[in-house]
C-alpha cells in the first residue's frame, strides 16, 4: 500500500470529512461506469450501491479489525462494491422492489416478515433517540457507532474522566430502554 | 436492569470477555429467561443505535453527492487510456507518454514562443564583420591608425578599438567608421551610444541602410523598447534584402 493510501486510511479513520469528499469524488464515476457495465445495472442502482459502499468503507476503516491495510482504497472500495452489490440484489429479489438498500444488520436466514419487523423496531429504537436528546444521544452513538474509547468520549464531551464517561453511558442506556418499552407496547417484539 | 449485567452484555456483545465468562454468560442466557429479554433488548437497542448513526452518515455522503456534477460515464470503448491514469500500476506508462507529449509539445512551440528581449538580443546579436579593411597579415610598424582600430576589432578588443576609432580624425564624417564603432559599442553593451551612431547613419546611404536597420533594432530590443525594434524588424521583413529572413523570425519572437 503506498504512502497516499496509508494517509488516507488514517485521516478517515479520524474521520476528516474532506477526505471523504476526495474519496467519494474520485472514484464515483469509475465505479458507477464499471458497475453498470459488469452487472448491467441502471445508474440510480449503481449510486445507491456506490452510497452504501462509501457508508461501509468509512465503517470498516473506523473498525481496525476489519480494514484491510494491504489495499489501495481503491481495490478495497471496488471488492466493498462486488459484495454490497450481491447484498443489494438479494434483498431486492426477496424484499419490496421499491424499498431502498436496507441499512439494517441481521441474521441472513430470517424471512421477509421476520426482517420487516425487525427494520420497524429499529426506527422505534430511532425514534426513542430523539426523545432521550442530548448529551445521550451523542454518547451511545459515539460509543457504539463510531467506536470510541471512553477517554476520546471524555475529551470529546468534556467528561471528568473515564469512569464518568462508564456511569454516564450506563444511565442514558437505561433511559434509553425505558423510553423505547414506553414506545413499544410488547416487550417481547425484539425477540428474533 | 442491573448495570453489571448491562456491563456484562456490552463485553459479550464486543467479544472482550474470556473464553470462560463467555461459556458462564451462554448457559446463563439459556437458564435465565429474564436476562435472556435483557439481553436481546439490548442488542436490538445497540443495533437500534448503529442504525440512526448510520442513516446520518448516509445523509452526510447523499449531501456529497448533491454538491458533485452530474455523474460521466467513463468511455468503455478506450479502458487502457482510463487505466493509465487511475490505476497506479500504469503510473509509469503514463508518465513516460506525458514526457513525451511535452517533448513533443515543446519543439513544436519553441517556433512561436516569445521570448524576453534580452534573450532574443543575445540570440541573435553577431558584430558584423570587418569587411573594411581586413588584416591579413601583422606588422605593427607597416598599419594605418585605421587598420590598427579595425585590428582590435576583429580581436574583438572593443574598448580599444573604440578609442582608436574615436581618434580618427574622420570618425565623425566617415560612415564606415561610424558604423563599425557603433558595432563596437553594442558589441561592450553600450546601446545608448550605438543607438546615438546608428540613427546618424540612418537613410543617409542606401548600401548600408538595411544593416543599420538591423542593428538598431537590436539595440532597442536590448534596451527593451520592444516597439521600436518591432517597427525596425517589421520594415526589413517587408523588404528583400540580406536580413530578411532572420527579421521574420525574430518577429514571432518578440513579446
Amino acid at each position: 500500500m503506498t504512502k497516499n493510501n496509508s494517509l488516507i486510511f488514517e485521516r478517515l479513520k479520524k474521520e476528516d470529512e474532506s477526505v471523504l469528499i476526495k474519496v467519494y469524488e474520485s472514484y464515483r464515476d469509475e465505479f458507477i461506469s464499471w458497475l453498470v457495465k459488469k452487472y448491467n445495472c441502471d445508474i440510480d442502482e449503481a449510486l445507491e450501491v456506490y452510497q452504501n459502499s462509501i457508508l461501509a468503507f468509512c465503517e470498516n476503516v473506523r473498525n481496525k479489525s476489519k480494514i484491510v491495510y494491504t489495499s489501495t482504497v481503491k481495490t478495497y472500495l471496488f471488492s466493498l462494491g462486488k459484495n454490497k452489490y450481491s447484498e443489494y440484489k438479494r434483498y431486492r429479489d426477496r424484499c419490496d422492489k421499491d424499498k431502498s438498500f436496507p441499512l439494517i444488520e441481521c441474521e441472513e436466514n430470517i424471512n421477509e416478515e421476520e426482517l420487516l419487523k425487525y427494520e420497524d423496531n429499529l426506527k422505534k429504537v430511532q425514534e426513542s433517540l430523539v426523545i432521550l436528546g442530548e448529551p445521550c444521544k451523542s454518547l451511545l452513538e459515539m460509543f457504539y457507532y463510531h467506536q470510541k474509547t471512553c477517554e476520546e468520549i471524555g475529551t470529546l464531551m468534556e467528561y471528568k474522566n473515564e469512569d464518568t464517561v462508564k456511569n454516564q453511558k450506563r444511565k442514558c442506556m437505561i433511559r434509553l430502554k425505558k423510553i423505547f418499552e414506553q414506545q413499544t407496547e410488547n416487550i417481547h417484539i425484539y425477540s428474533n | 436492569m442491573k448495570t453489571q449485567d448491562l456491563d456484562i452484555i456490552d463485553q459479550y456483545i464486543e467479544g472482550t470477555l474470556s473464553k470462560e465468562k463467555a461459556k458462564a454468560f451462554e448457559q446463563r442466557l439459556q437458564t435465565d429467561n429474564a436476562f435472556n429479554d435483557q439481553f436481546k433488548q439490548t442488542k436490538l437497542l445497540i443495533s437500534g443505535i448503529k442504525y440512526s448513526e448510520r442513516i446520518n452518515t448516509l445523509n452526510k455522503i447523499k449531501q456529497i453527492e448533491n454538491s458533485l456534477p452530474e455523474i460521466k460515464m467513463l468511455n468503455k470503448h478506450n479502458p487502457f487510456i482510463l487505466k493509465l491514469f487511475t490505476d497506479y500500476r500504469y503510473y509509469g506508462t503514463a508518465a513516460c507518454i506525458l514526457v513525451v507529449i511535452a517533448f513533443t509539445l515543446y519543439f513544436i512551440s519553441k517556433e512561436t514562443y516569445r521570448f524576453d528581449s534580452k534573450e532574443l538580443f543575445e540570440a541573435y546579436f553577431e558584430p558584423y564583420p570587418n569587411v573594411a579593411y581586413p588584416i591579413t597579415r601583422f606588422d605593427e610598424g607597416s598599419l594605418t591608425l585605421a587598420q590598427k582600430a579595425f585590428y582590435e576589432y576583429d580581436q574583438k578588443n572593443y574598448t580599444i578599438a573604440i578609442a582608436l576609432f574615436k581618434s580618427l580624425p574622420d570618425y565623425a564624417t566617415d560612415q564606415t567608421i561610424t558604423f563599425y564603432l557603433a558595432i563596437a559599442c553594442l558589441a561592450k553593451d553600450d546601446s545608448q551610444q550605438a543607438t546615438k551612431y546608428l540613427q546618424s547613419l540612418l537613410n543617409k546611404n542606401p548600401t548600408i541602410n538595411d544593416k543599420v536597420k538591423w542593428y538598431l533594432g537590436l539595440c532597442y530590443l536590448k534596451e527593451n523598447k520592444n516597439s521600436l525594434a518591432r517597427a525596425y524588424f517589421k520594415d526589413l521583413s517587408e523588404t528583400e534584402n540580406s536580413y530578411t529572413q532572420k527579421a521574420i523570425r525574430i518577429l514571432k519572437k518578440i513579446k
